[in-house]
């Protein structure tokens, strides 16, 4: 039964003891058995298996070459055979935690399961936290039994138990909803959540609400007669016709509209479309929710430098929050690409 | 960022908010007549234009109707 699980670590130069912030530009390296951390793991898999080996990297060369140090760990797992990756924990450490995340989805992609560990506001969990098993973490001194929680879990990963909850096992939800029988029905929970928040005792939503990020406020632009402004809606604005379907509620993308050389949307080859308002108004004067003429008539009279030839829209209605995260993040992506300073958005 | 339906654009984080016209109309109001509509809206967006010109710490409103009032004050206590 031994060396069921053939584990490889993921370490940066930090826990990899090779050095601290000086040595972030630290290269991939292979080393065969455990380091730091990893006699925990050891320990933890007993006769189980072993770490077959460590691969320790700078946070600054793996996130700054993340294409060849991802070749480079391709290669140790395609020599090294492991069947499951740990990587970190991470902590709060922003660069540490992206690689992890990336070490872990690429060893995921090869078929080998991979479990990670960082603190539940780490980069790396916002960025790839639908995707992979991430356990949460605060503290240091939480290393060892977060570590014997991951090893649990990740062992039946490996040798296919049963995989629980997220609640159950620990690990952050990856947003997956899994159909399950509860021991009451609906309406004697809904009552019950009720009896109890009206006696202010504490309850537990079984639909929780994903608040949206704060989002740190842009600095101010100094001198709007210089500065590069594009207009964004969530009004639903359309080509006539809506030549690319957009849709008119729950958007899962943005659409881009060249509106370059244009002084105002004229009405008749533009359309509002949404599901969350009356559109014959702007439909009539789609200037109303994507204001061309203004913004224009502003920048011949030198009050704003220019108009980004692009406007980006969508219908806002019903709008998951994980999906709005994407798209502005989407947009964001191509304002930063064309230099834009400001944006307008208008939204009903 | 201008809403009509600002309250929600406050809860939610918008940093820069605008107090727009109505939900169906956010930018102008067709019951104003073309000339009139045409100077407000350009006013809401040259409003809108100006609060990008102001440092902000925290989600923050503006009343296009104080705006303007800070703005002729100012302009005549220069004069």
């Amino acid at each position: 039964m031994s060396e069921n699980i053939r584990c490889l670590h993921y370490l940066n130069q930090f826990f990899g003891q090779v050095g601290g912030e000086e040595e972030a530009n630290f290269p991939l390296v292979f080393k065969e058995g455990s380091v730091g951390p990893g006699a925990v793991i050891e320990r933890t898999l007993g006769s189980e298996g072993k770490v077959v080996g460590t691969i320790i990297s700078g946070d600054n060369y793996f996130v700054e070459n993340k294409d060849l140090a991802l070749k480079e760990i391709e290669a140790v797992l395609d020599r090294i055979k492991p069947n499951l990756v740990i990587a970190g924990p991470a902590f709060g450490a922003g660069r540490y935690g992206l690689a992890c995340a990336d070490v872990c989805r690429f060893a995921q992609k090869k078929g080998i399961s991979a479990v990670t560990s960082m603190s539940a506001d780490n980069p790396g969990v916002i960025e790839h936290g639908r995707e992979l098993f991430i356990f949460p973490i605060d503290g240091v001194t939480s290393t060892k039994p977060t570590l014997e929680k991951m090893m649990d879990f990740g062992k039946r990963l490996v040798l296919g138990g049963t995989i629980g909850r997220a609640k159950e096992e620990g690990y952050l939800p990856r947003g997956i909803r899994v159909p399950g029988k509860a021991k009451e029905v609906g309406y004697k929970r809904a009552v019950d959540m009720l009896v109890k928040k009206l006696r202010g005792e504490s309850f537990k939503t079984e639909i929780p609400v994903i608040l949206p990020d704060k989002v740190k406020p842009a600095k101010a632009i100094k001198d709007l007669s210089k500065a590069k402004i594009a207009l964004i809606t969530t009004c639903g604005l359309i080509p006539k016709g809506n030549p690319d379907g957009q849709v008119s509620r729950d958007p899962d993308r943005f659409h881009s509209y060249s509106i370059d050389g244009m002084a105002e949307l004229e009405s008749g080859k533009w359309e509002a479309f949404h599901s969350g308002y009356f559109c014959d108004i702007a439909t009539n004067e789609p200037n109303y929710i994507v204001p061309l003429r203004q913004i224009k008539l502003l920048e011949s009279q030198d009050k704003v430098g220019s108009v980004h030839p692009t406007v980006y829209s969508l219908a806002g209605v019903n709008g998951a929050v994980a999906n709005a995260i994407e798209i502005g993040r989407g947009i964001a992506t191509e304002l930063k690409k064309a230099d834009v300073d400001g944006v307008l958005l208008t939204a009903a | 960022m201008i809403s009509a339906i600002y309250g929600l654009a406050l809860g939610v984080g918008a940093n820069r908010i605008i107090k727009g016209a109505k939900i169906e109309h956010v930018l102008g109001d067709p019951k104003m007549g073309s000339e009139k509509d045409r100077a407000y809206s350009l006013n809401l967006v040259r409003i809108a234009l100006k609060t990008l010109e102001q440092e902000v710490t925290e989600p923050t409103l503006y009343d296009p109707y104080e705006f303007l009032k800070t703005e002729k004050k100012e302009v005549s206590d220069a004069a």
